[in-house]
Parts: structure tokens; C-alpha cells; sequence
């Protein structure tokens, strides 16, 4: 078991760090000389200073050269490993952000239902409570550069330290203690007495380390519950409710009970801990005191000079110090390992939706023939059927209207069309040829959606419009133009470069409606041969509607276009209506032949037709 | 806006840290004695063990030396740790329950109108980090530099005077060190200041895109559209911005570094020259050689404390002050002048006078001089193109702002006589972006935890959810959301409509407010929604706001909205006669269904 779990922790490391070599080949180099600088700084003094002493002692020939040398190298030590651990910092700081953008690449790339399925996202949440409680892949390159620095101060202070082993000459008449003192046996004994204590301080780590990782299990549930608590009161859409009902009682009243406890949690742990933090610092001053016995017994018997006293001091002392926090080290590393290697597992997953590649055929006429054929499907860990047997043919080149009551399974129909899910049954055709044969990138080429909850993102208006950051501005005018939205654009001062929202400088909020517009202005830009517009005109007001619904056919000419909306209106300017209901297309055709059935459809046009 | 100095922020700060620990003071005391102690000791204990070796005491007196001196150690170490931790808890705990506590309190409970806009969003977001983020300094960093800028300021003096006694030109290094690290840092400093906009620019740019990529609600539209390339792009000039950034920062760095090694070296070069040459002469011996170096070396790292935590704590000021600020901004809601909702008659008469209303910075008033009375009972459709004033007047009208000249009375009672919450229990609302706490059903139906569950039940039914919420296993104590409770359920928009609107008829308020309560519904449900709206308003006064013209016929009278005035008034027939702006409007919504009767089934563009 322990030999395994070493296997994974090695391997876990390995993985780390190959994944931040990929992206910065320079971090890890940095990081090793940095390591080896830092550690050599501290043993100048601690040789030279013994030196001088006993020069001094001697009668102090030649010391202000000895002096002369320490100074050089502490100013070159100290300076260069100092000013190297910034660039180092900067090294690795520089790897965990690209492999963050790794991650983001991942994210964008990845099988949309991949995206949506709880426990492969659940996998980036993970990975981030870690970064937030441990570290991220930075922290964890500088705390193994870290621990490599305390291993080379494990090496330079044993260096030191087997000095202590050569046997003096024994000065006359040495008594039988002394000789004793002098076997390296002693000095073997003493150095094994001085680091008993910091190796008895490994349990007390190791239960340290346990009360953090039991402190942020525990803690979860309630960080989460305090950021929700946290938001609410800091969100003003709600404050306007909360407010005008009255609610801030009832909000404080959960607040302050939730508080106590949550408060406790932490005052508990954060005590233990610090009674075991306090103990491990005394415990390990013990190494001090034995090295101060030992050398200082050996100095007082005339074995070894009074400046090789505070070098042995010293050397021990920072033996002790390496290994103590070498110790500590590991715990953390091997936390931040557990969290990290959630991204590189999450980098290794692989697409299944890029198994198909066959070409889509380029055709000028739009002649693209998409085809249902028995398709049934259900959302994974779902029971009930979002579509069930569904058959149909999108009318080629023609305008259809998708109609039904909420939940009917129209917007899951379009997701299905667009590969964002693949059906559970049954199969979609193109041309005759099932979809999931084509190259993915291919067959999205086909279609321009605009989803009732599109997004658009705070960057460049131009580059919104385009999905990318260099595009042709006059093809983007002119989409802008057809979606009804360059008016508006040219008004604003820097035109396509105008950013959007408030994550950018000096960004345009844009109303409900110059959202959905400049959303199709996006769609217009794809120019693919299916339209796909799902609702959208529910933030519009009359005026803005009608607009749209004049556009439609313009903007769809020659394109196979599908429409839906609530909005019953819509139904005129299509060719063809399919009416969902539980899953099913109940009825097809056209508006009049539809209306003049005692259906579902009838009963929708009336209920709004009624008013006008 | 006010702006505080850093020592008048900490004494703020201390004043409420006493109050609400009165240990505190001790503590920091004894955590400063100890740590100031400790350098002490170890600059000591070399020198005592040769003084122990070099003037001979024999074995017995070495040992008590050590021994002694190690015991000492030992208890100021455990001093020290022990107390760090107390004192980091007690400030931990202090910025939950102090700082945390009252910002929360104050967001809750201050003014609408300061809270909402961009401004005020923006000051909130600066405090919340503050108090919410260590790393970001803010209440912990204020609270963290006290002790040491104490303890390296009483350590400098200590310290300062024996190495005066030793030889005064090494204070005079020390302090060109210090001064010439000053002038470094401030470069580095002044980088940081300069860039720091940009650098937090930036960021916010970095996490934006990391937080999008993410984020499932962006899948489909990123996959569609094969927004990747863009989006990793991005991130890279976002990066290479800052990569930028970073090595000017370091360059500059780097400078202040070697200065920094160039004074140590000139240091060690004076004392050891001092201290050889006093050796030689025999002024003094190997133990007090060891132990001035000890007290040099202390001395030195004081100085560089002290003038980091000045430094940073002057940094830290700058952002603390925005949650200083926030605390101390008048933001009272109105308190009135004692006039009580439960006088009002039901249903009220609504007036406004005159009534203007502009947002901060912008050009035109939102509202213009608008002047309406509803009688008691009416019910008005308000009716007009998106940005014509309709959600500021219901912000106006339910009381979240006030005008800002003319005035509102409601049954002749001016608003800004009530005291905002008592004005609260007149009105009802249900707006089009429903906002609910992740709690309870029933505790958001009736908006606290002690309710009268008939009642509830009741207002459900009213509202067409009760066979929902009945289908649900825990009922009425089913939570919203999982953010707050594992088995929570997530309602449908229809759902979450009606819950709202059980809400408001819950409230039994006399003036009901309903803007845009239906955008989400398919047409069975909406005109479900539309028949319930007309029956449960019947004993109120009504404000209804839609985009669906149609929908409006319940109400007695149409107003319309055009820049904050109103245009037309009239009922709906009346307003169609008219054939101005509202029956432009209708007839371009109508025509698509009106056309049907027609025989040819074209449409017109009007």
C-alpha cells in the first residue's frame, strides 16, 4: 500500500511537471539553479565566520582578506540568487498560466455533453478549491524548487558536518572522556541525536497536514453556503425583492445561525493546530541544544578550534532546518499534487465526437438535405424521454416554424441538429449519410444558430460579430446592416473596435435587444446554409419584433431557415409549421392547413389571436 | 470622495479590533515582546558559548549557560507561535464578524438607489474584496502590519543605540541603504502604481475568459461558432501583456536588489574592520566579536522590515479606504416623517405631480415632468418602446427611488412621509427578472421563516402552482436551488413567474405592480397567466407593463411612454381611434394575427 501510494505520488509529480515543461521547456532549469544558488547562500557565513574567529583567536594575521572573500561571494550568492528567484517566479508563473489556457482550450474543445456532465466538470472545481486552499501549479514548481533547495542544504551541512568526524590529535595527558570524544562514533551519535529531532516531528507534521486537508473538507459546505450568503446580500437584482418584501429579517435570522457554526468550525481547528504548530517549533530546538553540547564538550576538551564551534552550530542547525522543512514540504507537495493531477486527467479525456471525418460536400446551391429519422432521446441520468420517435425532413431552402408548449422538446430538437448531443436513438441524416460520420468542425460549418440563451461575450464588438479576433470589417457592416444593428454601431465612437459589456474599457451595455440583434448579425457573418433561430425576439418590443420578422426572409434567402418561437405571429412567414408536444411532432404544414385542423395548433394561435 | 490617511484608518480599525476583543491590546504586547526577545537570544547564545569556551568556566558553567539560555529560547518560541496563532484567529474571526458582518448588513439594508448603480456596484465590489479577501490585504493586511511596524520601530530603537555604542558610521550605512532601498523600491513602486490599472485590467480580462471557457451555459454558441481560436488568442495577448509587464517589474527589481547587496557588503566591510581593529587592540573579545554581529545582522533585517511594512501598509491603505467608505456613506433609506401604511384606504388613489427623474450621468431625465393619478382601483397598461421610462417609474413608484423633483402621494399621502419599509407593505410587485432566495418555497412566499402555511397554500393556488409544489416530496419546505440545501429543485421560468406572483398576492399589497411578468410563457400559459392577473387585481390599484399589446385589454386605461412623458392616454379603444403611437404599435404586433381574417392572408408593412 505505502509503496504504491509512493508510485502515484512519484507519478502524479512526474505528470506536473512534464505538463508544465510542455508549456515553459525554461521553467524547471530556473528553477534547479535558483535552488542551488539559495542553498549554498547561507554556508558562507556560517564556513567563513568560523574562519575569522579563529584567525582572530590565532592572533589575527591575514583575517580582513578572509573577511574580503566572505563579503565577494555573500554580494554575488545573495544578489544572484535573489534577483534569479524573480525571473524564476516570473518562469513559473508564466508555465501555470499557459497551461491554464491548456485547460481553457480543453473547456472550448471538448464534447459539449462532456461540458455538461457534472462529474468531468466537477473534476475543474475540485482542481480550483485546491488552488484556492493549496495552491496552484506555480506554487507547486516552487515548492519542489524548495524542497530541492533544502535537499542541496542537507548535502552542503553534512559536507560541513564531517569535519566534526576526522579524529584530532589528542592533546596531552587526555583523559578517557576525551578520548571518547574524539572517535567519530561520538560525532556519528550526536548527529543521529540532533536530527532525532526533527524526524520526531514528522508525525506532528503529518497531523497538522491531516487537520488542514479535515479543516477543508469540512469547510466546503459551509464556503460554499457563505459565498451564496455573501452574494445575496451583495446582489442588487435581488436586493430589489428583498427590499420591497420585507425579507432582510428572515435572510440575518439564517445568516447568524448559519454563522456560529461556521465560525466555530474553524476557531477548533485553527487551535489544534496552533498548539501542534507551537510544539513542533520547541521540539525541534532540541537539535540546537545537542549541537551546542557536543561541539562545545569537543571544544572545551581542545579537540576542535572555538570558530569551528559556531560553524558546527551552524551546520547542524541548518541540517536540522532542511530536513524539518524538507519534511513539511512533502505533505504540502503531496496535497497540491492530489488537487493538480485533476487537470492533467481532465487535459487527457478524450472527444468522441471527433471520431467521424468525412468531408461535408461544398455546395453553392444550399442543397444540403437533413433528415430525422426515428430519432428518441433522453438527457443522460434522465428518465423521461425529451423526444420520442421523431421523423421529419426539414423543408430544403424553405422557412419552418417550431411551435408547442414549453418543455415540448423543441429546443432539444435543435441541439440534437446541431451535434451538441448525439441521439439515444435513431439517427440524423445528411445527404443520407448519418451525421456522426461527418468531421465535427465540418458539419458545424453548416449551421448559423441563434440560441434563446446566446451569449455574447465581453470582448470587441467587431470581433463578436466574427468569433474571431481578425475578420473582414466590411462583411461585418454589412451583417450589422441586414440584423438592423448598424445604426447603433456606427454612433458609438470606435465603431467595430467598441468593446462590450463591462469587462471592457470604456465597454457598451447593450439592451435585450441589441443583444438578440447583434446575435444575428453573428449568425449572418457564418453565412452557412441553415438558419437556426431559436425565440428570438422575447426581450423585444413590438416595434424591434416586427423588424425582425420583415428581415427574416432577407436574411435567409436561399437557406433552408428554422423559427422558433412562442410567438404564434411567426407561423405567417413560414413555409412549413411543426407542432411539438411531449416530445413528438403531433402536427405538420402550413399555417392555414394547420389552423383550419381542431388541434394543438389552433388552440395556440387562439389563445394569443384573441386579443387582436 | 473622502479619503483617509493609513494611520487614521488603523486607529478606525483598532478602535472597533478593542471593542470587540478587549484582549487584543495584550496580546499584541506580549507577541511583540517575545519576538523581539528571540533575535536577542540568538545573537546571545553564540556569544555566550564562547565566552563560556574562550574565559573558562569549565564544563559545569558552559552547560548552565546553554541550558539556560536554550530554556529561554524555547519558552519565546512557543510564546511566539502560540500568540501568532491567537492573533491571526482572532483576526480571522474579526473580519467575518466585524468587518464581513457589517458590510453585509449595510448592503442589505442601505438605500436602493445607492446600491444599484455602477458606481455604487463598483464601491461594493472594492469593499467585499477587502473584507473578503486576505490576499488582498483589506481588513487582515491593516490589522497584520501592526505588529510588526510596532516591534520594528521599538527594535530600531533598542538595537539603533548598540550600534551607535559600537561606531556610528555604521548607522550611517544603514541608513544609505535604507534610503537608497527606498528610492529603488519607490521606482519599483511607482511601476507597480502606474501600471496597476492596467495590471488589474488584466487580470480581470484573464479570469473573464478562463471563467467563459468553463462555463456550459457558453458551449453551445462556443462550439457553433468555433469561438476557440478567438478565445485562446485572447488569453495569449492577455498573457503576453503581462509577461511584458513582468519583466519590467523585475528589471527594475533586480536594481533595487544589487543596491540592496551593495550596502550589506559596505556594512560588513565597516563592522568587521571596526570590530577586528577594537580586537586586536583588546577593547574587546571573541564573545562581544560574535555578538555585535549578531545584533548588526538584527539590526539590518529591523530596518528592512520596517520600511516594507511601511511601505505595504501605505499600499494596502489605498484599497481598505474603499471599505472605509463604503461603511461610512450616508445611505439611509428615507425615513419619513411617521405617516403608516395601514391608514392608507384600499385601494389607494396613486398620484404623480410633476414627478422628474434622471440617472446619475446621464444626458436626459429618465422620467420628464410626469404628471398621472390613478384613482382607486384603476388599472393602468403602461405601454412603450424598450428605454421609455416604464421600469424607472415602477422603481418610482414602489418607493426603491425618489423623484427627483415633484412628488408622489399615494391616497394623498406624499411617499417621502412613509418610512421606506413601512411604504414597502403598500406595494406588490412581480417583475420580469424574477429574483429568488435559495430558500424555502414557503419562506419565499411569505419572505420570513415563522408563516402561516394555509395561507401560502392559498396564494399558491391562486398563483396555479399549488399542484406543483404539492407534487414535490418536502411540499412547501422544499428549497430553491442546491446552493443552500443538496436536494433543492430548480424551477421552470413559468414556475418561477408564478411563484413570484404568489408571492405578491401573499403580500396582499394594495397597489400591485406587474412589469413584463410573462416573456418567458408559451401561449396556453400565458394566457392562463393573463386571466389570473385580471382576476387577482380586481380590488387593487394596478400598474401593468407587456410588450404583447393585447394582453393589456383588461386594464381601464392604456398609458404610453415615449422619453420619460407620457404621450397618450385613453383606453385601448380610444387610443386605436386615435391612430397614434400606441395604435401604431398594436397594429404592427396585430397585423400578423389580424391579417388571418383577410382573405389573401398578406401582410402589409405598416
Amino acid at each position: 500500500m505505502k509503496t504504491k501510494k509512493r508510485a502515484e505520488f512519484f507519478r502524479d509529480c512526474r505528470d506536473l511537471l512534464s505538463l508544465i515543461h510542455r508549456r515553459r521547456p525554461t521553467a524547471i532549469p530556473a528553477a534547479l539553479v535558483t535552488a542551488l544558488l539559495e542553498s549554498a547562500f547561507p554556508f558562507v557565513n556560517i564556513l567563513f565566520g568560523a574562519r575569522i574567529l579563529d584567525r582572530l583567536l590565532a592572533g589575527g594575521e591575514g583575517v580582513m582578506e578572509l573577511v574580503g572573500w566572505m563579503v565577494a561571494l555573500d554580494f554575488v550568492l545573495g544578489c544572484g540568487s535573489r534577483v534569479l528567484r524573480w525571473s524564476c517566479r516570473a518562469e513559473a508563473l508564466t508555465a501555470d498560466e499557459l497551461s491554464m489556457a491548456a485547460v481553457a482550450e480543453k473547456c472550448l474543445t471538448m464534447d459539449y455533453q462532456q461540458l455538461e456532465t457534472q462529474s468531468i466538470m466537477d473534476k475543474l472545481t475540485r482542481a480550483g478549491e485546491g488552488v484556492t486552499a493549496q495552491g496552484d501549479l506555480f506554487s507547486f514548481l516552487w515548492s519542489l524548487s524548495e524542497l530541492l533547495g533544502h535537499g542541496l542544504t542537507v548535502l552542503y551541512a553534512l559536507a560541513a558536518v564531517s569535519l566534526l568526524f576526522l579524529p584530532a590529535d589528542l592533546p596531552a595527558g587526555g583523559e578517557g572522556w576525551v578520548r571518547a570524544l574524539n572517535s567519530p562514533w561520538a560525532a556519528l551519535a550526536a548527529l543521529v541525536l540532533a536530527l532525532a529531532a526533527p524526524l520526531a516531528c514528522v508525525p506532528l507534521v503529518r497531523r497538522k497536514n491531516r487537520l488542514s486537508r479535515e479543516l477543508h473538507q469540512r469547510s466546503l459546505d459551509g464556503n460554499r453556503r457563505f459565498s451564496t450568503y455573501l452574494s445575496i446580500a451583495c446582489d442588487y437584482q435581488l436586493g430589489k425583492d428583498i427590499r420591497t418584501y420585507a425579507m432582510d429579517g428572515m435572510y440575518f435570522a439564517k445568516q447568524d445561525r448559519f454563522w456560529v457554526g461556521f465560525l466555530d468550525l474553524f476557531r477548533k481547528y485553527n487551535f489544534r493546530r496552533s498548539a501542534v504548530q507551537g510544539l513542533i517549533a520547541v521540539v525541534n530546538l532540541a537539535t540546537v541544544l545537542i549541537a551546542y553540547l557536543f561541539v562545545g564538550l569537543k571544544a572545551m576538551a581542545g579537540l576542535i578550534t572555538v570558530g569551528m564551534v559556531s560553524m558546527q552550530v551552524g551546520a547542524i542547525t541548518a541540517l536540522a532546518g532542511a530536513v524539518r522543512q524538507a519534511v513539511e514540504l512533502i505533505g504540502r507537495v503531496d496535497l497540491q499534487r492530489k488537487y493538480l493531477k485533476e487537470y492533467t486527467e481532465f487535459l487527457a479525456i478524450p472527444s468522441e465526437k471527433y471520431n467521424g471525418t468525412l468531408p461535408v460536400e461544398k455546395r453553392d446551391d444550399g442543397d444540403y438535405d437533413l433528415e430525422f429519422r426515428d430519432v428518441s432521446f433522453r438527457y443522460p441520468n434522465q428518465e423521461q424521454w425529451s423526444l420520442r420517435h421523431v421523423t421529419c425532413r426539414l423543408p430544403k431552402g424553405r422557412k419552418l416554424a417550431v411551435v408547442g408548449p414549453n418543455g415540448a422538446g423543441k429546443t432539444t430538437f435543435i441541439k440534437l441538429l446541431c451535434r451538441l448531443y448525439d441521439p439515444t436513438e435513431g439517427a440524423i441524416l445528411l445527404n443520407g449519410i448519418d451525421i456522426r460520420k461527418y468531421d465535427y468542425g465540418e458539419y458545424l460549418s453548416l449551421l448559423s444558430v441563434v440560441f434563446q440563451d446566446f451569449k455574447l461575450f465581453s470582448m470587441k464588438l467587431g470581433e463578436s460579430v466574427a468569433s474571431s479576433a481578425d475578420y473582414d470589417p466590411r462583411r461585418v457592416w454589412e451583417c450589422l446592416e441586414k440584423a438592423g444593428m448598424r445604426g447603433r454601431v456606427e454612433r458609438m465612437e470606435k465603431g467595430l473596435d467598441t468593446g462590450l459589456f463591462q469587462q471592457e474599457e470604456d465597454g457598451v451595455e447593450l439592451s435585450g435587444g441589441e443583444g438578440q440583434k447583434l446575435a444575428i448579425a453573428r449568425a449572418l457573418y457564418k453565412d452557412a446554409p441553415v438558419v437556426i433561430l431559436d425565440e428570438p425576439t422575447a426581450a423585444l418590443d413590438p416595434v424591434s419584433e416586427y423588424e425582425i420578422y420583415s428581415r427574416f426572409g432577407e436574411m435567409t434567402a436561399g437557406k433552408t431557415s428554422v423559427y422558433i418561437s412562442h410567438r404564434m405571429s411567426s407561423c405567417r412567414f413560414c413555409d412549413v409549421v411543426f407542432v411539438f408536444d411531449g416530445g413528438t411532432i403531433v402536427q405538420q404544414g402550413s399555417h392555414e392547413a394547420l389552423l383550419a385542423q381542431d388541434g394543438l395548433y389552433s388552440r395556440l394561435w387562439q389563445a394569443q389571436a384573441q386579443y387582436y | 470622495m473622502k479619503r483617509h490617511s493609513t494611520l487614521s484608518n488603523e486607529f478606525w480599525l483598532l478602535k472597533r479590533m478593542v471593542r470587540y476583543d478587549k484582549r487584543y491590546p495584550l496580546f499584541l504586547l506580549a507577541s511583540i515582546a517575545a519576538k523581539l526577545a528571540l533575535p536577542f537570544l540568538s545573537a546571545l547564545l553564540p556569544a555566550a558559548a564562547v565566552a563560556a569556551l574562550t574565559r573558562g568556566g569549565g564544563m559545569g558553567h558552559y552547560l548552565a549557560v546553554i541550558v539556560g539560555l536554550m530554556a529561554l529560547y524555547a519558552g519565546c518560541t512557543f510564546l511566539r507561535d502560540w500568540l501568532e496563532n491567537r492573533n491571526n484567529i482572532l483576526k480571522a474571526d474579526f473580519r467575518m464578524e466585524v468587518g464581513m458582518a457589517m458590510l453585509m448588513e449595510k448592503t442589505m439594508t442601505m438605500d436602493y438607489n445607492k446600491l444599484e448603480p455602477a458606481e455604487g456596484q463598483k464601491l461594493l465590489s472594492a469593499a467585499k474584496n477587502m473584507a473578503g479577501n486576505p490576499m488582498a490585504g483589506g481588513i487582515d493586511g491593516m490589522l497584520r502590519a501592526v505588529e510588526p511596524w510596532l516591534r520594528s520601530l521599538l527594535g530600531l530603537l533598542l538595537y539603533g543605540a548598540a550600534a551607535v555604542a559600537l561606531d556610528w558610521r555604521i548607522l550611517l550605512v544603514l541608513a544609505g541603504m535604507t534610503l537608497s532601498g527606498m528610492v529603488l523600491d519607490t521606482v519599483v513602486r511607482r511601476y507597480e502604481e502606474r501600471t496597476e490599472e492596467e495590471s488589474k485590467q488584466n487580470f480581470r480580462e484573464q479570469d473573464y475568459l478562463l471563467s467563459q471557457s468553463d462555463d456550459p451555459v457558453n458551449g453551445k454558441d462556443v462550439r457553433l461558432y468555433r469561438m476557440e481560436n478567438w478565445f485562446v488568442t485572447s488569453l495569449l495577448g492577455v498573457f503576453q501583456r503581462r509577461w511584458a509587464w513582468r519583466r519590467g517589474l523585475n528589471r527594475r527589481r533586480a536594481a533595487a536588489l544589487t543596491s540592496d547587496a551593495l550596502f550589506l557588503a559596505l556594512r560588513d566591510i565597516l563592522a568587521y574592520t571596526v570590530l577586528v581593529s577594537s580586537f586586536l587592540a583588546g577593547r574587546t573579545d571573541a564573545a562581544g566579536f560574535t555578538f555585535t554581529l549578531g545584533i548588526l545582522a538584527t539590526l539590518t533585517a529591523l530596518l528592512k522590515e520596517f520600511t516594507q511594512v511601511t511601505d505595504n501598509t501605505l499600499y494596502w491603505n489605498i484599497g481598505f479606504d474603499n471599505y472605509r467608505v463604503f461603511m461610512e456613506q450616508d445611505s439611509a433609506p428615507p425615513s419619513g416623517h411617521g405617516a403608516k401604511a395601514a391608514s392608507v384606504r384600499r385601494p389607494p388613489r396613486v398620484e404623480l405631480r410633476d414627478v422628474t427623474f434622471s440617472y446619475p450621468e446621464a444626458e436626459t431625465p429618465a422620467i420628464d415632468h410626469l404628471s398621472l393619478t390613478l384613482e382607486p382601483g384603476e388599472k393602468i397598461a403602461l405601454v412603450g418602446l424598450n428605454g421609455a421610462g416604464k421600469t424607472t417609474l415602477v422603481k418610482l413608484l414602489t418607493g426603491l427611488y425618489q423623484p427627483e423633483s415633484g412628488e408622489i402621494l399615494v391616497d394623498g399621502v406624499p411617499v417621502r412621509d412613509f418610512d421606506q419599509k413601512e411604504y414597502f407593505r403598500l406595494v406588490g410587485t412581480v417583475f420580469q427578472d424574477v429574483s429568488l432566495l435559495p430558500f424555502t418555497i414557503g419562506e419565499n412566499v411569505a419572505g420570513r421563516e415563522q408563516f402561516d402555511r394555509e395561507q401560502v397554500w392559498e396564494a399558491l393556488d391562486r398563483a396555479g402552482l399549488r399542484e406543483a409544489v404539492n407534487a414535490l416530496s418536502k411540499g412547501l419546505d422544499t428549497s430553491l436551488t442546491q446552493k443552500m440545501e443538496k436536494d433543492g429543485v430548480d424551477l421552470s421560468g413559468g414556475q418561477r413567474q408564478r411563484l413570484s406572483f404568489a408571492r405578491a398576492l401573499y403580500k396582499d399589497a394594495p397597489l400591485l405592480i406587474l412589469d413584463e411578468p410573462t416573456a418567458a410563457l408559451d401561449p396556453l400559459a400565458e394566457a392562463d397567466l393573463y386571466h389570473k392577473y385580471a382576476r387577482e387585481m380586481a380590488d387593487k390599484t394596478g400598474v401593468f407593463i407587456s410588450h404583447r399589446l393585447g394582453s393589456t385589454q383588461f386594464c381601464d386605461r392604456v398609458v404610453y411612454l415615449d422619453s420619460g412623458r407620457i404621450t397618450e392616454t385613453g383606453t385601448h379603444q380610444e387610443l386605436l381611434a386615435r391612430g397614434g403611437a400606441y395604435a401604431k404599435l398594436f397594429e404592427v404586433q396585430s397585423s400578423w394575427y389580424k391579417d388571418e381574417k383577410k382573405e389573401d392572408g398578406k401582410h402589409e408593412e405598416t
